[in-house]
């Protein structure tokens, strides 16, 4: 073992000393030319750009794959199809015909007709931007509560994180759909029910599944740092802890909207959801189950739509969550 | 060589957990004091109390008996002097360098983020500051900024992200770094860069005090100053790097001198 044997000019001596720190010294006085002139770019403009640049890539990424093809496919249309019905359906939603009902398909009712004898193709259409409100809605809701619910339970508060635990454990065990009742009871059937019934439960829901990795990222030593050189806790949630959630939070999200879909579907069956008069999935559906027996190819329809979209925005929530992380996904920190 | 001020010092620490039967005392009546620009190693095995110890002196834990100065000031609960002289003036190399790093940042991110808190970085003149800032500190510890600044810690070696948290360390300008273990989470090979590094950062900033927190006696004997060791909550050796290292005294220091690596 090598010991030393003066103590004078220890670090001095070791510069010279060793065929590794010449290395360093090599590198260093190759690099001081740069250290000596700043960027022209100010810190935060970097920043934006980087933010731009990976949104770009990561929507880039997701189309690579098959799956994302798929699920942005679906995606998309749904928005351009919702936005065209508020314009455009092959056939007025409220032309009725006594006398052609459950057509089948035809050069002039591409989904034949329902009950009524109106065009099961342009109520689907429409019912897109109603089922799209919902999902977006409900999402935006739910992220919103989750997010709050994060932040306080991950707080440095004892009483208070251990207090919101307890309060998300017992509130989550109520299930939407007995949230949606009790909301009816004074809102009647609306969208709103819906919308609220779906942005509670699945904030709850996002909260509970993103508690594990939001403490890690508290407890974390770069939060410790953060701290130690006088963040604020707003400041360091923000900055450090919300990033470090977000792929959980995006996939959960993602999840959360294709279960709206379904949930939209089911309320409306029961007659909680959406009121009759406003076209959506679920009132496609609930109008032509009840004669499935008869005429299955009505409720295929609105069946198949509600699968696909489900399915998509599952899809989508997992090809989302595999590219968004710098830490498993390299291509996004490649400039 | 001749001795700085005195700006850390900590007399008759004494910590003490729990009581009755469970009472353990895991620092015991511990003196110490540290010079501006010297290194002090601060060695034990676990248990020994060191990392208690470094709590203690930086204010974040209050010691069941004892004081702690500052720069000249009494560091006892937040709103001291002391205490905002050490949140201001000392700066944390913690033992592992990838949960020291957010994943989600880049080194340049990282870096300025002690400087953006101080600072602010709404003023054109101050991301500028930063901006030379980081890239010297980054030279300084070995690493190009043409190469790594915009890089996140995944691609980082274990060295190269413990440099870059020491760079990050050294952004505040501090008087006092203290390292918490900063070569046992990384590599053999990282170990010699950290330690270059370190000793780069003495030669630049001589009046820069380090106190360095170690197992391991061989890892520091070549950039400390003096060395303290502490067992079982005690100093059992204190003294130049020089006397502790070839005239030991300690049982304890000989055997440590004899497990010690590089």
């Amino acid at each position: 073992m090598m010991m030393r044997n003066d103590s004078h000019n220890r670090a001095e001596e070791y510069q010279t000393g060793t065929d590794l720190s010449d290395m360093r010294q090599g590198a260093v006085s190759s690099v001081e030319r740069s250290a000596n002139q700043p960027s022209k770019r100010a810190a935060k403009d970097r920043e934006n750009v980087a933010l731009g640049r990976g949104f770009a890539v990561v929507l880039r990424l997701i189309w690579k794959r098959g799956e994302g093809k798929f699920a942005l496919t679906v995606m998309t249309s749904w928005v351009a199809i919702s936005l065209i019905s508020l314009f455009w359906t092959p056939q007025s939603l409220w032309k009725t015909d006594g006398y052609q009902v459950w057509a089948k398909p035809s050069a002039t009712q591409w989904l034949g007709t329902d009950g009524i004898g109106a065009d099961v193709f342009s109520w689907l259409m429409a019912g897109a931007r109603t089922d799209l409100f919902i999902a977006v809605a409900s999402v935006i809701f739910a992220g919103i509560l989750g997010v709050l619910l994060i932040s306080i339970m991950v707080s440095r508060n004892s009483a208070l994180s251990n207090g919101s635990v307890v309060a998300v454990d017992a509130l989550i065990s109520i299930p939407t759909i007995l949230i949606a009742l009790i909301l009816a009871v004074p809102m009647g059937a609306s969208v709103m029910v819906v919308v609220l019934a779906c942005g509670i439960g699945y904030g709850l829901n996002l909260a509970r599944v993103a508690r594990p990795e939001a403490l890690l990222a508290a407890n974390s030593d770069y939060v410790g740092s953060a701290l130690s050189y006088g963040a604020s806790g707003f400041s360091v949630m923000l900055h450090h802890i919300l990033p470090n959630v977000m792929p959980t939070v995006m996939v959960q999200l993602s999840l959360s909207a294709g279960t709206a879909v379904l949930a939209e579907s089911g309320l409306t069956y029961l007659g909680i959801g959406v009121p009759s008069g406003v076209p959506s999935w679920g009132h496609s559906l609930a109008t032509s189950v009840k004669l499935i027996d008869v005429y299955p190819l009505s409720a295929l329809w609105p069946g198949l739509i509600v699968t696909i979209v489900a399915v998509a925005l599952n899809i989508f929530g997992d090809v989302l969550r595999d590219t968004t992380d710098p830490s498993s996904n390299p291509e996004l920190r490649r400039s | 060589m001749t001795e700085g001020q005195i700006l850390l010092t900590g007399r008759g620490i004494q910590q003490v957990f729990g009581k009755g039967r469970g009472r353990q005392i895991a620092v015991d009546e511990v003196n110490i004091e540290v010079h501006s620009g010297q290194c002090l190693a601060l060695i034990g095995g676990s248990g020994s109390g060191k990392s208690t110890l470094m709590r203690i002196l930086l204010g974040l834990d209050k010691p069941t008996s004892g004081v702690v100065t500052f720069d000249g000031e009494l560091v006892e609960g937040r709103r001291s002097a002391g205490y905002q002289a050490l949140r201001r003036d000392s700066s944390l190399v913690f033992q592992n360098p990838f949960t020291s790093l957010d994943p989600r940042w880049t080194v340049f991110r990282s870096m300025a983020e002690p400087l953006n808190i101080r600072l602010g970085r709404h003023s054109r003149k101050n991301s500028l500051d930063i901006d030379r800032k980081t890239r010297e500190s980054l030279s300084l510890v070995g690493l190009d900024p043409a190469e790594f600044l915009e890089r996140y810690p995944a691609d980082l070696s274990g060295g190269q992200a413990q440099r870059v948290a020491v760079a990050r360390a050294l952004m505040t300008d501090p008087k006092l770094i203290v390292a918490d273990e900063p070569m046992s989470a990384v590599d053999v090979v990282a170990r010699l860069q950290i330690l270059e590094a370190l000793a780069a950062i003495r030669q630049a900033r001589p009046e820069t005090s380090v106190i360095v927190i170690s197992h391991d006696l061989g890892v520091v004997q070549r950039i400390a100053d003096r060395i303290v060791v502490l067992h079982e909550g005690k100093v059992v050796e204190s003294g130049s790097a020089n006397d502790v290292l070839n005239r030991p005294k300690a049982v304890y220091t000989r055997e440590l001198i004899a497990a010690a690596s590089l």
